[in-house]
This record gives C-alpha cells, structure tokens and sequence, in this order.
C-alpha cells in the first residue's frame, strides 16, 4: 500500500532527512515576523545578539545597584581575631564539636559574645543544621553541630560581641567522610 | 487510493483507532484544553520561566556566593532537575513547551531572519550527544552545584547560544541538533505517557494543505505563514511516538481541522516500534540516536556515580597509580571508562551473545543499535531516582532561597527567610528511590521482551536473557551506587 499522493507530496517537499528542501524558499517560512524593510543579515544578527546582551546587562547592573543600596552589611567588627577547630579530624558524618576563640586586636579574649552557627552543604538543597554555641572559657566558645551527611560543609558563624556590634565568619569544612 | 494509514510503515504498530478514541486526550480536559488551543499559550507558560531565568542569572552573579542561599544553584540543581523528570514521567515534554531561552529566540527573530540552513554533516545527534556529555563533564569538574557564578554563566550562555544558532541558522536547529537538555527531554520523553499525534488519520487523508508542517498560510498570497508549522520538521501523520518533539503545540495551532492532540499511550511502547519516523527516520538505522540513549543511560550511572565516595576513592586511585596530579585528566579517563569503554564492552558482549547463542542471523552492531533504545526506561529510571532524591529532600529550601532574595533587595514580601525548611525525610526518599529504579527496570525489560519477540529466527528467551542480563547489571550497579551514603565533595584528588 502506498502512501496518498497528498502526503508524499509533502514528504517530498520535506526531503530525505525532513529539513532543507521543504524550506528551499526559505525565509517565507518567518515573514509574518519580520519588518517589512530588514537591514543586511549580519548587522540584524549583530544587532540582535548585542540587543539582548545590553539588555541582560542593563538588569544586572540595575539589580548590583539596588542590593548594594538596601544591603546592610553585618561587618562591624574586623578588628576581631577569630581561630576555629573543628573536631574530629579529619570530620566525619555525625556529631562534631566546633571551638570558636574570640580575641579582640591587642590579643585580649572577648568574654560574653554570642555565637550562633549555621551548617550547610555545599550542595543545594540539603536542610542546614543550626546551633548555639556557649561560653566554656574566656572568649573560648563551643557548639555541637551535626553533620547529617558525608561530602562539603560550610559553617557560618553569626556573632554578636558585647558591645552590639555583629560579624559573621564562614568557614569551609572540605570532605566530611560518610562513616 | 486507500483512505487507511493502518498498514503505512509509520502505522502499523499503532493503536486501533477504537483504541484511540478511547485514549486521554488533553486537549479534551476542561481548562488545559482550551488553554492549550490558545495560540499565545506558549509564550504564556515560557514567561514565568523566563523571568525566574532572569532572576537566577542576577542572583547567580551578585547574590550570595553559598549555593544553598542562591537562586541558581538550588533551582538549576535541585528544583528544576526535579520537577523536570517528574513531569517527564507523568505527562510528557511540557519543559521543552516552557523552554524560556526560546523568547529571546522569538525577539531575535522580528529583527532578523535566519538565512543559513544547519551544515548536513550535522543534521544527527552526533555533535548534541557530544554536548551532553560536556555538559555532565563540566558539572563534575567545575563542581557546578556549588557555584552560583558558573551556573549563572552556563544559563547566561545557553542564551547566548540559542540566538547565535537560531540567528543563523533555520527553523528549531537549536532544539533538534544542539540542546543537550533537549535532548535529554527528548529520550526520556520515550518513556512519558502522553504523546502529540493526530487524533484520526483519515482527517490527514483527506487534507490538501498539511498545515501541520508547513504552516497555516495567508490564503491570499500563500506565502505569509499566519502559524508555524513543525520547525522540528515532524509531519503529523507520519510521526511516531515523542522523539524529536518538543510540544511546542505549533502543530496543534496549525491544524485547520483540529486534529492534534495531546494523546495517552502506553509508556515506553515507542521504543518497541521499529516504524519509519517522520523527521527521524527508523530508530534501527540511527547510530547517534543509539548513541544518545546508550549515553543517556550510561551517563545515569556515571553521574550518581559522582555523588557518592566510591568515586573519590578511584580517582585518588587513577592518580596514584598514573602520577597525575590533574582533576580533569583522572575525570576524563573515569568518564572514558564510564560512557565509552565499558557500554562499549558490555554491548558487544550482548551483542555477540544474541547472534551466537540466541541464534540471530543480523549483524552485531545491528542488534546493538535496536537494543539499546531498551535500555532507556532503566536509564530514566536512575536519573528519576537520582534527581528525585535532591529535589525530595530539599522540596522546601526553595521557599528561603525566595524569601532571602526578595529581602536582599529590599522588598521582603515572603517575610524573614526561614532557613530551617528542608524537604522529605531520607527514610521516605529512600524507598521511592529504590521503586523508581524498580520501575525502569521492569521498562526495559518488559522492552527488551516485546524486542526479543520481534525476530522469528531467534530464540526469544535467551535473547531476552542476555540483554535482560545486562539491564539487571546496571539496575545492580545503580542500587549499590543508590544505597551508598551519599558524599557531595569537590575536590577529587586527595580530599
């Protein structure tokens, strides 16, 4: 059985691998959408490329400006020394233990700080684990925090030193083993 | 001349036409129907996408440099890899329908018209499958889930390609011979349960225009296209099953007769079908589309194989054993072993063992290339479990990344970021993982099966045992890989 003439006409027309000849006239196909007068095809397609690329531009360079207009930055304190240890190590999923010790410039512990943590992988998507960490000596501080998961952890330190002034520290933990 | 299509090449494994009229049709369903008839509905439904495109390449390159707090790490790598084969596996290709990089594309084109048509060397999937693999290459290497400022360039440069390609170039060129997402849609779309096709074929007998490929034209001059046809380049009668199509619904807007449906079909049957294809021809003489699927499964493993410490293990391994001290050398040689060497020896072992012990008289590589497609359900199946996994156990980190963004530029309207929501419990995710690897496996062999039938000459039940043998090695392998805990790491060599 044969196909009808109609649909071989148009298989055919398409051609053998279905793309050039059905469209040997070509730009037909798009003329509902093109200006009635277009200009040479590489300064359209120069113009076009460079249009959308300004445009993308533009709206980043607009979004840099209104965040760095409403962003309030929590970098008060950068004269503050900050040492970290991260136990076990190397790290392993389950229970870790972070030790903050706080200094101010001249070496002298900032006793009475708050330190809250955050722990989140370097993969989106994974619930980030959160703690307090409480004062075991003289600018000396501890937290538990879980590592729920083997791979990349990062660990942000969110402070409030007893003046009010914040910071915030974020260190990487690379490789958490699975077990 | 004869008003049935039943025995066309393109037909024959059809379902009955009572069966048809039994079949969903979408375009039947009270809202999606008439929203689907609409013709503005695809730029409606490519907006939202696009200005969440927009909004992840913004925060991508000057938001916060933690993927976990950034837009376009966690809707790249959790949320839209997520939704994307969920949908794939409970509707069809609707992605490609919603594609955002397509409006820029549209824009483009009212300045200028392309000219040039798509090199013919290039006209097969060869230079895509190439891209795909670059694409998994570079996920691995640059650690792209972790780098808001590279996934934002990968979006910004999607972009970018798409107007070069389709600036220059006729037609979807981008969509049918570039896009490796694309493609991806397009084999996992094998397995979807809702097809474009035509609704009855004695409607396309009786047709004199085919709008459906060449457009609806103005009836005055016959050469204003009004609607698009195809740019796929898949006449609708003679179109098989969803390969090559991206939904786009141009077709469906095209017809005169309103012939064009979104269809129900049985999952995955296409991969048993062996018909002459409308733009595609048969899937037995197409080595890249072979090739596709072969990497599309194969790159399943290779990619969960990523996230888990084995792979840690074996490359520290490579560098040892080599003394190479470069990522991407001992990378490169994992992804040689994994998507060339090893599918390569595993298929023709199968190959080999179905004409000499299942008694088949074709050549090798032949059967090779028909076999293959049967691996595509298992494949889908791992990626399904692998981003099923991320996009279940971070379901609701999206909601913080949102709030955080809007307040950063100082609109908080979602309110304070609550950065303690998280997703499914592992130990409901787990299980659904390990049924979703089940169920891609019982695709393919239920596949390979019908495919075992096909020959006479053969022996079906051994043939069915030697490529059912290497669908339950890899559903093996991706159990082991699935079940190991799982171990995100960038750094390869000695991390």
């Amino acid at each position: 059985m044969t196909l009808p003439q109609s649909h071989r006409a148009a298989e055919t027309e398409r051609g053998r691998d279905g793309w050039t000849e059905r469209w040997r006239d070509g730009a037909q196909e798009f003329s509902s959408f093109l200006p009635s007068v277009p200009p040479s095809f590489p300064l359209r397609l120069f113009v076009s490329l460079w249009l959308n690329l300004l445009a993308f531009l533009g709206l980043a360079i607009c979004a840099n400006v209104l965040q760095s207009g409403c962003r309030k930055t929590s970098e008060t304190a950068p004269d503050i020394v900050f040492e970290h240890k991260v136990a076990p190590a190397p790290p392993t999923k389950g229970p870790a233990t972070v030790t903050l010790k706080l200094a101010d410039s001249a070496g002298k512990p900032i006793v009475g700080a708050r330190v809250n943590l955050e722990g989140n992988m370097s993969h989106p998507g994974m619930r980030p684990v959160f703690s307090e960490a409480s004062e075991v000596g003289p600018g000396r501080y501890e937290a538990a925090l879980e590592f729920t998961m083997g791979g990349d952890w990062v660990i942000l330190f969110h402070i409030t030193l007893p003046d009010g002034r914040s910071l915030e520290r974020q260190i990487d933990v690379k490789g958490v083993r699975s077990g | 001349m004869s008003k049935s299509f039943d025995n066309q090449p393109g037909h024959s494994s059809r379902p009955l036409a009572a069966e048809e009229a039994r079949a969903v049709d979408l375009m039947d369903a009270p809202l999606l129907g008439r929203l689907f008839r609409w013709r503005h509905a695809r730029t409606a439904l490519q907006i939202p996408p696009l200005i969440i495109s927009v909004l992840m390449v913004l925060h991508g390159f000057f938001g916060p440099t933690l993927a976990p707090k950034n837009l376009a790490t966690t809707v790249s790598w959790v949320h839209f890899r997520g939704a994307l084969v969920f949908v794939l596996l409970l509707a069809g290709n609707f992605f490609c329908l919603a594609c955002p990089f397509m409006l820029p594309r549209q824009l483009a084109r009212r300045f200028f018209r392309p000219r040039y048509n798509w090199p013919r060397r290039l006209r097969n999937k060869w230079f895509s499958i190439a891209l795909f693999v670059l694409i998994l290459f570079i996920y691995e290497l640059f650690d792209l889930w972790s780098s808001p400022w590279w996934t934002a360039w990968l979006i910004l440069g999607y972009f970018l390609a798409i107007l070069f390609v389709d600036g220059a170039f006729k037609h979807a060129t981008f969509c049918k011979f570039v896009c490796p997402i694309g493609q991806f849609n397009f084999v996992a779309s094998t397995i979807s349960p809702l097809e474009v096709r035509v609704r009855n074929q004695d409607v396309c007998v009786d047709c004199r225009t085919k709008d459906c490929i060449r457009g609806r034209r103005d009836q005055a001059t016959d050469t204003m296209v009004i609607q698009r046809g195809c740019e796929l380049a898949l006449f609708q009668p003679q179109k098989v099953g969803n390969m090559d199509c991206t939904f786009c619904l141009d077709c469906v807007h095209a017809c005169p007769h309103d012939n064009v449906g979104i269809i129900g079909r049985l999952p995955a049957s296409e991969l048993t079908i062996d018909a002459q294809r409308s733009g595609i021809g048969y899937f037995s003489r197409r080595k890249d589309l072979a090739a596709l699927s072969v990497v599309f499964t194969f790159g399943a493993v290779l990619n969960a194989f990523g996230m888990v410490s084995p792979v840690y293990a074996a490359q520290s391994w490579l560098a040892g054993v080599l003394r190479i001290d470069q990522e991407a050398a001992t990378l490169g040689l994992i992804f040689i072993a994994g998507l060339i060497v090893e599918p390569a020896l595993l298929l023709a072992l199968a190959g080999w063992l179905t004409k000499r012990w299942g008694g088949s008289r074709s050549a090798i590589l032949p059967l090779i290339i028909r076999h293959s497609y049967a691996l595509v359900p298992l494949g889908f199946g791992i990626w399904l479990s692998h981003y099923g996994f991320h996009f279940l156990m971070g379901l609701y980190t999206i909601i913080p990344v949102f709030q955080s963004a809007l307040a950063s530029v100082g609109w908080p309207i979602m309110g304070a970021p609550m950065w303690g929501l998280g997703g499914l419990p592992e130990n409901a995710v787990y299980p659904m993982e390990m049924g979703f690897l089940g169920l891609g496996l019982l695709g393919s062999l239920l596949v390979v099966y019908r495919l075992a039938e096909e020959d006479p000459e053969t022996h079906t039940g051994k043939v069915f045992s030697v490529w059912a043998g290497l669908c339950l090695l890899l559903w093996g392998a991706a159990m082991w890989l699935l079940s190991q805990p799982m171990e995100m790491r960038g750094a390869f060599i000695g991390g």
